[in-house]
């Protein structure tokens, strides 16, 4: 369904603006979207105090900023992505077009646009989509509008209420191309964003690639000839079954584990020939492995920095603005074994991030970290990868891949099975169903009758 | 309430002789230990051609004075909670019965029970003198008192007062001392010349220990018969006393422990700063010497072992003293041994660091900075004392002519001993202590060989500077002009070897650096 020259109504109301929302999206997207639910629509003043909550959340956010890009920019400008040949001109062509309740909607040029939080009306719309790229050649594009409604009391009451799900945009009906600039205006939630993104990056250079990447232990196989591409800017979700091998290839691909055979290269740098310059543009968070945890949370930032090659006022100052984004600010004087599981999560992320790496190699990072925490990082990592970087996780939480990876790939005994943008993989049904498709986990609960027979 | 105790005491002393029990080849063999040393005591009474009371009548206090001691000191190590008084908190009953239902169940254990046949025994050796049994008898009872009650004293402090991980380390360390110095008291034993000055060397011991708490009880009727009666009322007196102030301590000690709670070990402590990173370059190799500069004074699994460090040259003192050579030349021997020690210590770095390690393999460090880092903390011991030994040493031997030899093999013996070190922990590294374990626990994990590395880093060391110590020995005996040559071959052998090592050690961390990792995954 080509979304090209469609403009949503936006109508207070809470009719449902579109039909093609996916059910199980629609709900993520309220739950993505935490303030939502707390949100009283109103006509005239509604949005000026959505923007005003919005406002409150924006300090947290930007101590994340300065790490992710050279220079920290307030997250709501526009400001250029890491994309290869940018076009300056491309802004001007951007144009909103929301019809708010009979009214018809002020037309905003994307590029006079002044900070989101201080124009109302610039949060009911997002335009995505500017004109001209090398690939399409220079034919003006119309412009993609991305309108979030307004959501109505009753579409939240009503667990059946199709709320407008731009995430159903798939990379096949339309082939956006890359995109200059972009806005990110805070009320779209992760699942837009990653959608978004995989449209966006569909044509960025490859930061990492595995070719044949296999690991055996005598007769047993760990991984079997694994093929990944990570692009730049990419949210790169891994998932499988419990030992499936998902430890064993991120271990390979951080260069902890030796591969039987295959190779690793970030950039052109191979893993094992060139291992210093490749290592640097990893950022590893293994799963399970300790850390140096009678050292302080600060003395272990300093010490990875350094060890990664930083000098120590570089390292010093990250390590700061690192803890304050993490919540750890408290706790750097402490001894990290003294730490919770979730604090110690958090240290060994921060540790991970410090050398500023352009791939992060996360190993289960949300195990025992709390709602709030998951929520900052996931943030975190989403600023990141939109400054140009890129990340590779694995989880057991097949929702939260859904929601914040563009690209997935699903690993069953040591083969990956699946791979590729999240809408291809999933392929009309929710990521979870087919997960468990492909891992065929279905068939284990065979021959447990005797434990759902206890009627009589 | 009393009875209650006592009924599941006794239940408890059922349950110990089931075989299906954990522990209980360990349990078997000591209570057979046990029974065989009652029964042999028992045994020495019946046979009237032992005249151990006329010929011996020392062994017995001393005998006595032993089984008190170790009542009121090996409880202290068992640690079992089984019927702590702090499991009674919460039942209505008074502390005082608390203090005599477990004072009493005392009575039924198993030492305790060996107790009361190894008495028998002793009380059989009095069976010809009526009155002298009268007072053994009593000293005999209460001595059994004592001994049961100063077991449950302990036991109860050890769970009470050195509860917390740290504390019981501490009283491992004290424990380990205190055997080390008795190591002088064994050599003093095996040297007495026991068929001439045997008799009276015991005379003296038990004459001292009659008078203490622990040996009076079985001495008194010695003294009775040896027609010092006073002198017999009064150790059963003091015997007396003695199980009176236990009594007292443990009705304390019960209250104590009902009433308070142990507080919780204290996490958290905040350090301020960056301690030892703020005293070394930022490079990689001197945050990691800072890093372990750091462990070496944080992590009791380096702490404790230095601590013990020290006593272990002095014990190897004593044989060669009482091998009758000559005190200077023996105030040579700790400090090459000092030396040794600490440079042998770093052998398995990398096995102790488990899994963290992989922090140095995912951020490229090299090897030689590994290396370097991690022996900065035995240079930076090692250096001072090297010089301020020296300077000891020579007071004490006397003849500063030694002087390049003394400095010389304790800075070679120092080097050589680093460089193999950080050769050996990358190529044989083995299971070790986990981080955060005590170091008194044995790692889980035992497939690797551990002798093969701590063998043969110190006998590659001791090789190496063989030819050094050599020409020191020429010149303590015949010339001090190889002195010189000491000095010379010590310290170039060791900068070559640290050199050598540290050079091999980097190159082999390098490419070892994933097995080193899977290693200590494996043995984590």
């Amino acid at each position: 369904m080509p979304f090209d020259d469609v403009v949503f109504p936006l109508n207070a109301s809470g009719a449902s603006p579109n039909a093609q929302g996916n059910n199980s999206d629609s709900h993520e997207q309220v739950m993505g979207d935490g303030t939502i639910e707390s949100e009283v629509p109103d006509e005239t003043d509604g949005v000026s105090r959505r923007a005003a909550r919005y406002r409150g959340r924006r300090p947290q956010r930007r101590a994340t900023e300065a790490f992710t890009t050279a220079d920290p920019v307030d997250p709501v400008e526009p400001r250029p992505v890491a994309a290869p040949e940018s076009d300056s001109d491309s802004l001007s062509d951007t144009v909103i077009a929301v019809e708010t309740a009979g009214e018809a909607a002020p037309v905003l040029d994307n590029a006079d646009a002044p900070d989101s939080a201080e124009q109302p009306d610039a949060l009911l719309g997002l335009v995505l989509s500017p004109s001209g790229t090398e690939e399409l050649g220079s034919t003006p594009q119309p412009a993609v509008v991305y309108a979030t409604p307004v959501v109505s009391p009753d579409a939240l009451v009503s667990p059946t209420a199709d709320v407008f799900a731009p995430a159903d945009i798939s990379a096949k009906e339309d082939p956006a191309p890359p995109t200059r600039s972009i806005q990110r205006p805070e009320h779209i939630t992760n699942v837009d964003r990653s959608r978004e993104r995989a449209l966006r990056i569909a044509h960025n250079p490859i930061l990492l690639e595995t070719r044949g990447l296999s690991k055996r232990y005598g007769g047993v196989v760990a991984a079997n000839d694994v093929n990944l591409d990570i692009r730049e800017g990419s949210f790169y979700g891994f998932v499988g079954p419990n030992g499936a091998g998902k430890t064993t290839t991120l271990s390979m691909i951080t260069g902890l584990l030796k591969p039987s055979s295959g190779t690793v290269s970030i950039l052109e740098r191979n893993m094992w020939d060139d291992s210093l310059s490749a290592k640097r543009l990893v950022g590893a968070l293994p799963d399970r492995l300790r850390l140096f945890d009678r050292l302080t949370g600060a003395q272990l930032l300093f010490y990875a920095g350094i060890l990664h090659g930083l000098d120590s006022a570089v390292v010093n100052q990250r390590a700061a603005e690192l803890s304050v984004a993490l919540g750890l600010e408290n706790a750097l004087n402490r001894l990290v074994s003294d730490y919770s599981a979730g604090m110690q999560k958090k240290i060994a992320l921060a540790a991970a991030m410090i050398h500023t790496p352009r791939i992060l190699v996360l190993d289960e990072p949300f195990e025992s970290i709390d709602p709030v925490s998951a929520a900052t990082v996931t943030d975190m990592l989403e600023t990141f990868v939109e400054g140009g970087g890129s990340v590779l996780i694995s989880s057991h939480s097949i929702d939260l891949i859904q929601r914040v990876c563009d690209h997935v790939a699903i690993i069953v005994d040591g083969n990956v099975v699946s791979s590729g943008t999240v809408e291809e993989v999933r392929d009309g049904i929710s990521l979870e169903e087919r997960f468990t498709m492909l891992t065929g986990t279905e068939v284990a609960t065979e021959g447990l009758e005797w434990l759902h027979g206890f009627s009589g | 309430m009393v009875a209650r105790i006592l009924r599941l005491k006794l239940r408890a002393l059922g349950n110990s002789f089931r075989v299906s029990r954990k522990g209980f080849g360990a349990f078997l063999i000591w209570t057979l230990l046990g029974v065989i040393l009652a029964g042999a005591t028992v045994w020495a009474g019946l046979n009237t051609d032992l005249r151990i009371v006329s010929d011996f009548p020392e062994l017995i206090t001393i005998a006595g004075s032993a089984i008190l001691a170790l009542a009121l000191v090996i409880p202290l190590f068992m640690r079992s909670s089984n019927l702590d008084p702090r499991q009674f908190t919460l039942f209505p009953v008074s502390k005082t019965a608390v203090a005599w239902g477990l004072g009493l169940s005392g009575f039924l254990s198993i030492p305790a029970l060996l107790l009361v046949i190894g008495l028998a025994g002793y009380l059989v050796f009095w069976r010809e003198n009526s009155e002298a049994l009268l007072i053994a008898g009593a000293g005999a009872v209460l001595m059994l008192v004592a001994a049961v009650i100063s077991a449950s004293f302990s036991r109860g402090l050890a769970l009470y007062a050195f509860n917390s991980s740290r504390a019981r380390d501490f009283l491992n360390v004290v424990a380990a001392v205190f055997l080390i110095s008795l190591l002088p008291v064994v050599f003093v034993l095996f040297t007495v010349d026991w068929s001439s000055d045997g008799g009276e060397v015991l005379n003296n011991v038990s004459d001292s220990l009659g008078w203490t708490p622990f040996g009076a009880a079985l001495s008194a009727p010695l003294e009775f018969i040896a027609g010092n009666q006073q002198d017999a009322y009064l150790k059963v007196g003091i015997v007396g006393g003695y199980a009176i102030v236990l009594a007292l301590l443990w009705r304390i000690l019960v209250q104590a422990m009902m009433t308070h709670i142990s507080r919780p070990p204290r996490t958290g402590i905040a350090r301020s700063g960056m301690g030892w990173f703020d005293r070394v370059a930022a490079t990689p190799a001197g945050v990691i010497g800072a890093r372990s500069l750091t462990y070496w004074m944080r992590d009791p699994r380096y702490r404790v072992p230095m601590a013990i460090l020290p006593f272990v040259p002095f014990a190897m003192m004593i044989p060669l003293a009482v091998a009758t050579m000559p005190w200077n030349y023996v105030s040579l021997v700790p400090l090459p041994v000092l030396c040794l020690l600490l440079s042998w210590s770093v052998h398995n770095d990398v096995a102790l660091d488990s899994t963290a390690i992989w922090l140095h393999v995912s951020s490229a460090t090299r090897g030689i900075d590994d290396r370097r880092g991690r022996l900065l903390p035995v240079l930076l011991l090692g250096a001072p004392l090297a010089v301020v030994g020296t300077i000891v040493t020579l007071l004490f031997f006397g003849d500063w002519s030694a002087l390049p030899s003394v400095i010389g093999i304790s800075c070679g013996v120092l080097l050589v001993g680093s460089g193999v070190s950080s050769v050996i922990s990358v190529l044989f590294p083995y299971a070790a202590t986990r981080p955060g374990d005590s170091p008194f626990v044995q790692p889980q994990f035992s497939g690797s060989p551990a002798v093969l590395a701590q063998l043969s880093s110190l006998v590659i060391t001791l090789a190496l500077i063989f030819p050094a110590g050599y020409f020191a020995v020429l010149g303590l005996l015949q010339d001090p002009v190889y002195h010189l040559w000491a000095l010379g071959i010590a310290v170039g052998t060791g900068l070559i070897v640290f050199a050598l090592g540290l050079w091999g050690g980097g190159r082999l961390f390098d490419r070892r650096a994933t097995e080193l990792l899977a290693f200590t995954e494996m043995v984590d």
